[in-house]
């Protein structure tokens, strides 16, 4: 385990920086639990997997909600750019390395990835079209991949065959409908998978529920903000994505609802692949330490591994100070995981393999062994 | 074998300038979240809300016909007389006739189509000066050559480090 000096490490002065910066949260973090685990009712949030889970999707739900309400277009703003990219590396890991969705959404989502820079070109339509294709066909494949009850099988393609047709005529619609059902999906994917656990998703799975109920229904319009703030380097991109929220023309009190209801979705969806779905899959029952959770990172990426780190804490940076451009091309570039995800639903929610494959994971002590992480354990260790 | 995960770091930032440089060429022709530029010039990129304001002074949502003053809504005269939720004085305020970034219906009747409502601008647009002309090309240029330049020196002196005995 100690037999390579850091000199000789590929990109050993990054890997030395983030091992003491990892030591150091790992400190901080272990005294802020011994002050929690003090305090006898604070405790079960530290040492019961079930309880931290409520909590957090409590938490989750009231920062969420109170944002969504009160500055929509701020929270659409630090969401993308502290989350956006992080979470498409959290979704594309919990789909396609730790769940495998199959080679043809993989292909799916890389073609995707092209039409998004199709789309920087000015690509239109075109390129929403392509993406309504792309889609379709991943989640077709998931649901043929499943091989459920040949009835279900066709009823399902038949209504994603419609649902594609529909939105391929009319991909600006399209668009905004996708755009509300991409964080539902989340909300889908996390219940799915905490109920197979045994893990409550309740919390979060009401509190939208009623929360949506609660803004369509037109009660919460009197605690919308009346003045929509927005930082205006990335003002016009931030406006954009808000108009899309809701129908051509609406109404001042449906756009307000819609863009709640948009909002409010963007900040769980981050919560769900940045946090819950993390807590879901983890064996252990308590948290595990951020040097381990960065091997586990590392065995899951290989030789990615540090790249990618590298490109979520610099896309940070670039959309918090690079305005509406920086927003757009991560909005062109990242598109696909929104089909990625869906296809990924579809194989979770009718995939008996994959629940197989799930249970199994489960009963592993550890479904990644640290001894697969390149050259990182000796970083570690040493 | 294992060299080529040095060049992944400076491919990506070269494939990521390859993908800004032209978005900062394009205009703004799609608003929709789904992204693809933002360079257009539109003075109402920051407008929420398009309505229609009639010769005799009467403001509609653009949800409500412009031909039809009976169907005149409460919620876009209020947004079009409350300055609170017209925007700031910078960017908001008045009535801006402009065609909407999704293309309305032609008003009829002499009606105009005007923003009811800016978003409240706040901060600086610290990215304008870095993001037009051909600086930004060129920077973008020279960063990836030395990224690219230094993965090239690095690869170099691991060679020449494996190679000592």
């Amino acid at each position: 385990m100690t037999s390579r000096s850091i000199d000789a490490t590929p990109g050993a002065p990054v890997l030395f920086a983030t091992r003491i910066a990892l030591t150091a949260a790992d400190g901080a973090r272990a005294a802020l639990m011994r002050q929690i685990c003090r305090f006898r009712g604070l405790r079960p949030l530290i040492v019961d997997p079930r309880r931290r889970l409520i909590a957090l999707q409590l938490a989750a739900l009231l920062a969420a909600s109170l944002l969504a309400l009160r500055l929509p277009l701020v929270s659409l703003w630090l969401g993308a750019a502290l989350f956006g990219v992080p979470h498409v590396i959290a979704g594309v890991r919990t789909v396609a390395i730790r769940r495998r969705v199959s080679q043809v959404t993989l292909i799916a989502a890389a073609l995707g990835g092209l039409v998004g820079i199709a789309q920087l070109a000015g690509a239109g339509d075109g390129a929403l079209r392509a993406y309504v294709v792309l889609f379709a066909v991943a989640i077709a494949w998931e649901i043929r991949r499943a091989r459920r009850d040949p009835l279900l099988t066709a009823a399902a393609l038949a209504a994603l065959g419609v649902t594609a047709a529909a939105a391929f005529a009319s991909p600006q619609l399209a668009v905004l409908v996708l755009a509300h059902l991409h964080g539902l999906a989340s909300l889908a994917t996390f219940a799915i998978l905490a109920r197979r656990r045994r893990l409550p998703a309740w919390p979060l799975v009401i509190g939208a529920m009623a929360l949506g109920a609660l803004a369509v229904s037109g009660a919460l319009d009197g605690a919308m903000a009346a003045t929509l703030y927005a930082p205006r380097g990335a003002a016009r991109s931030i406006v954009a994505e808000a108009v899309g929220s809701a129908l051509p023309h609406a109404s001042a009190a449906l756009f307000r609802r819609a863009l709640f209801l948009y909002a409010l979705g963007q900040s769980l969806h981050f919560a769900v692949w940045l946090k819950l779905l993390p807590e879901v899959d983890r064996p252990a029952t308590v948290p595990k330490p951020f040097r381990r959770a960065f091997l586990d990172f590392a065995a899951d990426f290989k030789a990615w591994a540090l790249p990618l780190l590298l490109l979520a804490g610099g896309a940070i940076g670039i959309m918090l100070v690079g305005g509406g451009l920086a927003r757009e091309v991560y909005f062109a570039l990242t598109y696909f995981h929104v089909g990625l995800e869906g296809a990924a639903l579809a194989g979770i929610a009718l995939g008996r393999r994959a629940q197989e494959q799930h249970r199994k994971d489960l009963a592993l002590p550890e479904s990644h062994p640290v001894a697969s992480a390149p050259a990182l354990d000796v970083q570690v260790a040493a | 074998m294992r060299a080529w995960p040095r060049f992944i770091v400076p491919l990506l930032v070269v494939g990521i300038a390859a993908c800004v440089l032209p978005a900062t060429a394009i205009a703004n022709t799609s608003h929709h979240h789904i992204g693809g530029g933002s360079g257009g010039l539109d003075p109402n990129a920051d407008c929420l809300r398009w309505g229609y304001i009639t010769v005799d002074g009467t403001v509609l949502d653009a949800a409500a016909s412009p031909d039809s003053s009976a169907d005149a809504s409460p919620d876009g005269a209020a947004d079009a007389a409350d300055p609170a939720d017209a925007g700031n004085d910078a960017d908001a305020g008045g009535v801006d006739a402009a065609a909407p970034p999704d293309g309305g219906s032609t008003p009829a009747g002499g009606a105009v189509l005007v923003c009811l409502e800016h978003a409240t601008l706040f901060g600086c647009d610290c990215a304008a000066a870095r993001t037009h002309g051909p600086a930004s090309t060129l920077a973008a240029a020279v960063v990836s050559a030395v990224l690219l330049g230094f993965a090239l020196v690095r690869r170099r002196s691991a060679r020449r480090r494996r190679s000592r005995p």
